[in-house]
């Protein structure tokens, strides 16, 4: 009974240094501070497995919450830190983007679907609008969860490659009655969204992270 | 049970300042003969001294090591625990170390230059203090 309480002291100790750092790290997107702390709890899990027992070390050897905490916000930050802003220039030599191993760490989507999607809504929408629809709207959901971009720079995406086309569609087919449109309008309109949803991808694929 | 908080000295400005910059690049040289998982690398590290700060901040680096692709993980069974998370450099990771390797060695002659004193920096009527 003693073994087991023991047990549960070191549990509740791993628990409230886990939620130290989440709180310490309340800056960071939910996602990085997500990933921060199962990284964590991974090391604990199995630095205890080698190590039972073990636990206050191993916590004491992983370190204040709060620096860990500035480390990683360090870290994510945008141009900021160092080796952010530095790491382009470093990867210049190196050959061109690496696909990330299937099956390795969290499963993403490829930058360049995420780029493409919103083409290919775009088209699919000329000839089946709810199917330009659905894509669009995955297109979002897949570019808000991608790594490759900060969030202004997604806040742009969504606006220029899905908010905009849309509202314009929208704008077109419920302010304007056909009648009292030249043939050529829609043609026209079709062809400056397809312009700057291509546009918007091509600079989202200009700006991307690797 | 004691905690053994001591075992970590508040590294200096100086080693914090150099850690920022070349941390990176001593992970990455932990991986160059292969994969490693999270506590064995760290702990490797913490033996080389080259750490100078506590453990749980080397994850920050290893995530953003992740999102640059320069390091790729896996997931390997263990003959005893769970399963381990093996960090495994990619080509881009490779050339990353490699360009710093060969970056290196002048960077910190050059530095040792400086610092050393020697005759020639030192000229005559150096014992004026």
């Amino acid at each position: 009974m003693k073994a087991e309480n023991a047990g549960d002291t070191e549990r509740a100790l791993v628990e409230q240094y886990l939620a130290a750092v989440g709180r310490e790290a309340s800056a960071l997107p939910p996602e990085r501070r997500q990933e921060l702390v199962s990284d964590l709890a991974e090391h604990i899990e199995i630095a205890l497995a080698e190590r039972p027992g073990g636990t206050r070390e191993i916590l004491s050897e992983l370190g204040d919450p709060r620096t860990i905490a500035a480390t990683a916000l360090q870290e994510s930050g945008v141009g900021a830190g160092s080796g952010a802003a530095a790491a382009p220039e470093g990867r210049a030599v190196a050959p061109v983007t690496v696909e990330p191993v299937s099956g390795s760490g969290r499963r993403r989507t490829p930058a360049w679907v995420v780029v493409a999607l919103p083409v290919v809504a775009m088209l699919a929408g000329i000839l089946v609008g709810v199917l330009g629809l659905v894509l669009r709207i995955v297109g979002v959901v897949v570019l808000c969860r991608s790594r490759h971009w900060d969030w202004n720079q997604k806040w742009v995406g969504v606006a220029v490659t899905a908010f905009l086309p849309t509202v314009i569609a929208l704008g077109y087919n419920f302010g304007v009655s056909s009648s009292d449109v030249p043939a050529f309008l829609p043609w026209l309109l079709t062809g400056a969204m397809l312009v700057m949803v291509a546009v918007g991808s091509g600079w989202l694929w200009k700006v991307r992270k690797a | 049970m004691e905690p053994t908080g001591s075992r970590h000295r508040t590294p200096s400005k100086a080693a914090s300042q150099l850690r920022k910059g070349v941390l990176e690049y001593c992970v990455l040289a932990l991986m160059r003969d292969g994969p490693r998982y999270g506590v064995e690398l760290l702990r490797e590290l913490e033996e080389t001294g080259a750490l100078a700060t506590s453990q749980g901040t080397v994850y920050p680096l290893l995530s953003r090591l992740r999102r640059d692709e320069l390091v790729v993980t896996s997931w390997r069974e263990s003959t005893s625990g769970p399963p381990r998370r093996y960090y495994e450099l990619t080509e881009a990771g490779h050339a990353a170390l490699a360009e710093f390797t060969g970056t290196w060695p002048g960077f910190r002659d050059a530095v040792d230059r400086l610092l050393t004193p020697t005759a020639c920096a030192q000229p005559s009527g150096k014992a004026e203090e």
